[in-house]
């Protein structure tokens, strides 16, 4: 699977600041449609499984969701919307991916292109 | 993963074709999280059933487990809706947002969920102390780790509803000992009282500890206060559970941090009390009767506000205080059960600016609802706004 990175530099609660008509990440003003999402994890409501199932019903989920930290609700919102998702055991790696970087999801390995 | 005769039969379809595939979901997700095993589970409580926060597609995700006769096999309760049954129109619905809220309803109903609509179930069934729970509400989750020492992990909503459907859940995080264990020291220098500097302590907890559970030490909050704390730190952070105790060991501890006063102040900063908002909300986690006759004491001694208290609450609370609901009404405080601010349709009733003393409400509330959120305890809200 391959596409291209969106990146969240911050928790984010999917229930709030996702919109799931639109897959808006409304904290950085760009749509997740399509893109490998990458963040460092997600914080607050349970109701945010529902926004992941939301936006595949509404087709605009992401590709995948690439998170260093696991919470149960965004791993049962990937599970129930059937989008990937993967861990990123390198927390450093973080800060030197960016937004628009084309990547691939290999077998639960992401392999990113630098430009 | 390793399961018991009982779950394989479930898997073969035994049970039928729902529980066969809401088990596979629960699987799934526990495999992903790296659980070897299932557990059985005393009660479920679903959050993500009101129109406003789960829409079209949630109400899909409802009617397709009616439609494949899905029932919930342990006793399930559930989180406020968009409404007060007894007054839907208060906060001016539409037409159609009723119609599907009613209709989220009939599928609860037919799904065997009770129909509590409250965020607060400990109120009315307390979990009892090490029983397994797949609850949903990350405040409710919290609390129940935290305080009843009930264990559950923060399940997201649709899934606390397919593992009440076969009984289990995932063995992973807060159901496993080792897990349940405070890894971070957090020492609070700051004399805190009340609930807003509580929900204030909650933030930024959730904020610096990463992950790790908290030994949360220097604090002695009352009922109303951890509550609050509970509150915050699932809805600024992703943890299901606190520590609080001065004399706690702390063997396991990798790491220690510091809460100063000014980090409560910078919190409480990003909403300010300027004295604008048309109302004030409270009941967010829903307000215990203790909370409401609080409140009452205040509104006799103080007098009424200028602008109106809504009072978020069960219908079960709501019920028990019929004798002064009446003499809350004529101080301008008045009791909302089945709902609250942040699910509710606090947009559509015209609400441009309120306050509130619940901290998690103030970082939902301009996010779900489109409101500014001024941050005040309701005591000095009625000191500064009341006539007398």
């Amino acid at each position: 699977m391959q596409g291209e990175l969106l990146v969240v530099g911050q928790h984010i609660s999917p229930l709030g600041d996702i919109d799931p008509s639109t897959g808006e990440v409304k904290p950085l003003g760009a749509t997740l449609k399509d893109k490998l999402l990458v963040m460092p994890g997600m914080k607050g409501s349970t109701v945010g499984a529902y926004t992941l199932f939301a936006l595949r019903e509404n087709n605009v989920a992401p590709k995948a969701v690439i998170t260093v930290r696991l919470d149960p609700i965004l791993v049962a919102g990937c599970v129930l919307a059937n989008i990937s998702l993967a861990k990123l055991e390198d927390k450093e790696a973080l800060s030197e991916l960016r937004s628009g970087y084309r990547a691939q999801l290999r077998r639960g390995a992401l392999v990113v292109e630098y430009p | 993963m390793k399961l018991a005769a009982f779950e394989e039969n479930i898997l073969k379809g035994e049970l039928g074709e729902a529980a066969r595939k809401a088990l596979e979901a629960v699987i799934a997700v526990g495999e992903a999280l790296g659980a070897d095993r299932l557990v059985e589970i005393h009660s479920a409580h679903i959050s993500g059933i009101s129109y406003t926060t789960i829409g079209d597609p949630g109400l899909k995700f409802f009617e397709k487990l009616v439609e494949q006769g899905a029932r919930v096999s342990v006793p399930t309760t559930c989180n406020p809706i968009g409404f007060d049954m007894s007054d839907p129109y208060l906060l001016n619905p539409d037409e159609k947002y009723v119609e599907k809220q009613m209709k989220i309803i009939s599928c609860l109903k037919r799904l065997g969920v009770k129909l509590t609509f409250t965020c607060t179930p400990y109120y009315i069934q307390c979990p009892p102390k090490g029983s397994h729970l797949a609850w949903g509400e990350s405040s409710a989750v919290a609390y129940a780790n935290t305080v009843l020492e009930a264990w559950t992990n923060r399940e997201g909503g649709p899934l606390a509803l397919l593992a009440a459907i076969v009984g289990r859940t995932y063995y992973y995080g807060m159901h496993v000992p080792e897990q349940r264990e405070a890894k971070i020291e957090v020492t609070v220098q700051a004399k805190l009282e009340g609930v807003t500097s509580y929900g204030a302590l909650g933030a930024v907890v959730a904020e610096v500890v990463e992950g790790a559970i908290p030994l949360i030490k220097g604090v002695r909050p009352g009922h109303e206060e951890v509550k609050a704390l509970c509150a915050s730190i699932g809805a600024y952070g992703d943890l299901p559970r606190v520590v609080i105790a001065d004399q706690a060991r702390t063997k396991n501890v990798e790491r220690r941090v510091e809460v100063k006063g000014s980090d409560i102040k910078n919190v409480l900063g990003r909403h300010c009390w300027t004295g604008r908002a048309e109302a004030f909300w409270t009941g967010c986690p829903h307000a215990s009767r203790e909370k409401v006759f609080e409140i009452f004491r205040i509104v006799e001694r103080l007098g009424a506000p200028r602008a109106p208290v809504f009072v978020c609450t069960s219908r079960y609370v709501k019920k028990s205080l019929k004798s002064i609901e009446e003499k809350l009404r004529r101080k301008n405080v008045y009791l909302v059960a089945d709902t609250c601010m942040v699910v509710s349709t606090l947009r559509s009733a015209g609400f441009k600016v309120v306050a509130t003393d619940s901290l998690k409400a103030a970082m939902y509330l301009p996010k779900l609802q489109g409101v500014e959120v001024e941050v005040i305890e309701l005591r000095d809200y009625i000191k500064s706004t009341s006539a007398s």
